[in-house]
């Protein structure tokens, strides 16, 4: 029944017509099937200390000179295993992206519908909030806020909590996208004539938002929430690049790029390369998948009616 | 009002401003060195006086933006009057809350003129239909409840079948019976029908007024039923109320308003109507347009386009007069015996 209303609705058409949107499809899934499958199907367990020999470091990948078979990417200068790594990485790295946009879109949802469907003082309100929240980059919000909390809390505890403090972080800094794109949406929403049917039932303001209006506002909500993972597994990137983010112990991508980076000039150029190269591919095709899904629920493309 | 003993709905002196100068602050304006509030509104609505019997279907007319869904609206509470009072059943409603129209939505339902907009468009006709139910007879169980969605789906002439298909699905005509039957499923008294037709093929028209001419029948229900349409109002209306710029110019019962219409504007309006077989035009032709409702004209609307207009027509409001209570009509030189 389901699989009927999907095999026949215009957006399967649409994605098995598109080259572009199935193959990002399938590489993020299998990205995000490998790094969830990563406890079973990683060689080595990179977060366990007595799982890696310092006198394995800096071993090259396959395939070049003094490459050891035990290593198919080669190691880190800890003698982690990168391919490890690398997926236990990926999957706190999409972790992060996916709660930190859930967070942003709890805040930026409810912000955005209350201040579309009352309006007035209360949106005036609301939306000043988030232009200032804007008005600070979300680097420079995110760079302070863990900054000061790492050297509040110590490191030791920082790194058992680095997840969820940077989930806070990104979640709180972003959220005004969603306001925005929700209020923008409520606003044309709330004029047409099924709301003013829900009122004349008799149906509390609270009611109204919730089963009328929400429904109404997810096909923008979609493809803003593939660029917002997107860009969340970026600016973690980053805040572990300059190290904020990650603690090595359990290291994200972005983390992992940091790490490789001191040794790149001393020619163990695979630590910063591969983790970078899964960045890159990971990023590229959730871009591609939110480009998708904007054309496909375009209303000038395709009415949604 | 004469008629007060059966009366359902009655319409004191009605007025509804909309504010469109923005906010404070765009309101402030510096004129000859003094700061000055100004404050732009729009009169959609200038002291209308109706009233609605019991088992009637009253018909208000009147071109665009002349303030009769305003009306419509008013009287569902989805808008607050500026001032005036409307009574349902002798009950002042238009000052209660959300939570004291509660009783009242159960008995006062609307039908929307879009049926494009008017069904949620993620929503199947069977939630569409059974939410009203389910908010207005918690009493009732979920099978009970379906059984009188079902009933409702019946009784407007869509399949109960389909009740899990969502509003795309359907033509217009059938969205505006499930329109329709969502304002029928809890069993009101009165129902505002806000151009329910306007939006359909004219085929399809005949269909949905003869549906809602028989739920009237069956249910003894009361119409306030807006339109444009002069010949939908012959058919439909007991009693006709014509609207020129937010006031009444024309109020009595249908046979006598289109048989002898007195108001000048109403006389224009009814021979604009097109007729087959008519050699000679008698179109009567106004000069001039509609004038803003933001500055309106002084005195009776009406006086810059009428014929007969004379100096009390500049200056003072022509009320409707009391003479003939089935026939009523606001204008000067009507009561001045010059027309």
């Amino acid at each position: 029944m389901y699989w009927q209303r999907i095999k026949s609705s215009a957006a399967y058409y649409s994605f098995t017509h598109n080259r572009v949107a199935m193959v990002s499809a399938l590489v993020v899934f299998i990205i995000c099937a490998l790094s969830a499958l990563a406890p079973i199907i990683a060689p080595y367990d990179p977060w366990d200390l007595t799982q890696f020999d310092i006198m394995d470091s800096e071993i090259p990948p396959i395939g070049a000179e003094q490459a050891d078979e035990r290593f198919m990417l080669g190691t880190d200068a800890m003698g982690r295993d990168m391919l490890s790594t690398i997926l236990y990485g990926t999957g706190i790295s999409i972790l992060i992206g996916v709660f930190a946009t859930l967070l942003q879109a709890f805040i930026g949802i409810t912000v955005g519908l209350f201040a579309g469907y009352f309006g007035g003082r209360l949106d005036s309100f609301l939306m000043r909030v988030a232009d200032v929240q804007l008005s600070f980059t979300t680097l420079m919000v995110a760079i302070v806020i863990l900054a000061v909390f790492q050297a509040t809390v110590g490191l030791d505890f920082y790194e058992d909590y680095a997840i969820l403090v940077i989930v806070l972080v990104i979640g709180v800094a972003e959220w005004p996208q969603y306001a925005r794109t929700v209020r923008a949406c409520v606003l044309a929403e709330k004029e047409k004539e099924y709301v003013d049917a829900a009122r004349v039932i008799g149906l509390k303001p609270l009611q109204i938002i919730y089963r009328h209006i929400l429904p109404n506002t997810f096909s923008p909500l979609l493809v803003i929430s593939t660029v917002q993972v997107a860009n969340a597994i970026i600016t973690e990137a980053a805040l572990s690049f300059l190290g904020l983010g990650m603690p090595v112990t359990k290291p994200s991508l972005g983390s992992l790029i940091r790490n490789g980076f001191e040794f790149i000039f001393s020619g163990s150029w695979w630590i910063t390369a591969f983790p970078s190269l899964i960045l890159i591919i990971l990023i590229l095709s959730l871009n591609l998948l939110g480009d998708w899904l904007r054309d496909l629920l375009n209303p000038k493309m395709y009415s949604n009616d | 009002m004469n008629q007060t003993d059966n009366n359902l709905v009655a319409i004191e002196n009605l007025f509804k401003e909309f504010v469109i100068s923005g906010s404070f602050l765009d309101e402030i304006t510096f004129e000859k060195g003094k700061l000055i509030r100004k404050r732009e509104t729009v009169k959609a609505v200038n002291g209308v006086n109706m009233n609605i019997a019991q088992g009637e279907a009253l018909c208000v007319v009147g071109e665009s933006g002349c303030g009769k869904t305003t009306i419509g609206r008013l009287v569902m509470g989805l808008l607050q009057p500026t001032r005036g009072s409307i009574h349902y059943a002798g009950q002042r409603i238009d000052d209660l809350s959300r939570d004291q129209l509660i009783p009242y939505r159960r008995k006062m339902q609307m039908i929307f003129q879009n049926p494009y907009a008017s069904l949620n468009p993620r929503k199947t006709v069977n939630y569409t239909l059974s939410e009203p139910v389910a908010y207005h007879f918690p009493e009732l169980n979920k099978s009970e409840r379906a059984e009188k969605v079902a009933e409702v789906m019946e009784s407007v002439g869509i399949s109960p079948k389909w009740g899990d298909r969502f509003p795309h699905e359907f033509s217009g005509g059938q969205r505006q019976r499930i329109s329709i039957a969502r304002a029928l499923t809890v069993d009101p008294e009165f129902i505002v029908a806000d151009e329910p037709i306007s939006a359909l093929d004219v085929s399809i028209q005949a269909q949905v007024l003869n549906l809602l001419m028989d739920a009237q029948e069956q249910r003894k229900l009361t119409y306030l039923f807006i339109t444009h349409d002069l010949s939908v109002v012959e058919h439909f209306g007991t009693r006709v109320a014509v609207m020129y710029l937010g006031t009444l110019c024309e109020f009595g019962e249908t046979k006598k308003v289109f048989s002898q219409p007195k108001h000048p504007y109403t006389k224009a309006l009814l021979s604009a109507i097109p007729k087959i077989r008519t050699t000679e035009s008698k179109h009567i032709k106004l000069n001039g347009e509609v004038p803003t409702p933001i500055n309106l004209p002084s005195g009776c609307v009406f006086h810059g386009r009428c014929p007969h207009a004379t100096d009390i027509c500049k200056q003072q409001i022509p009320e409707l007069d009391s003479s003939d209570s089935t026939h009523r009509v606001a204008c000067h030189a009507i009561a001045e015996g010059r027309i």
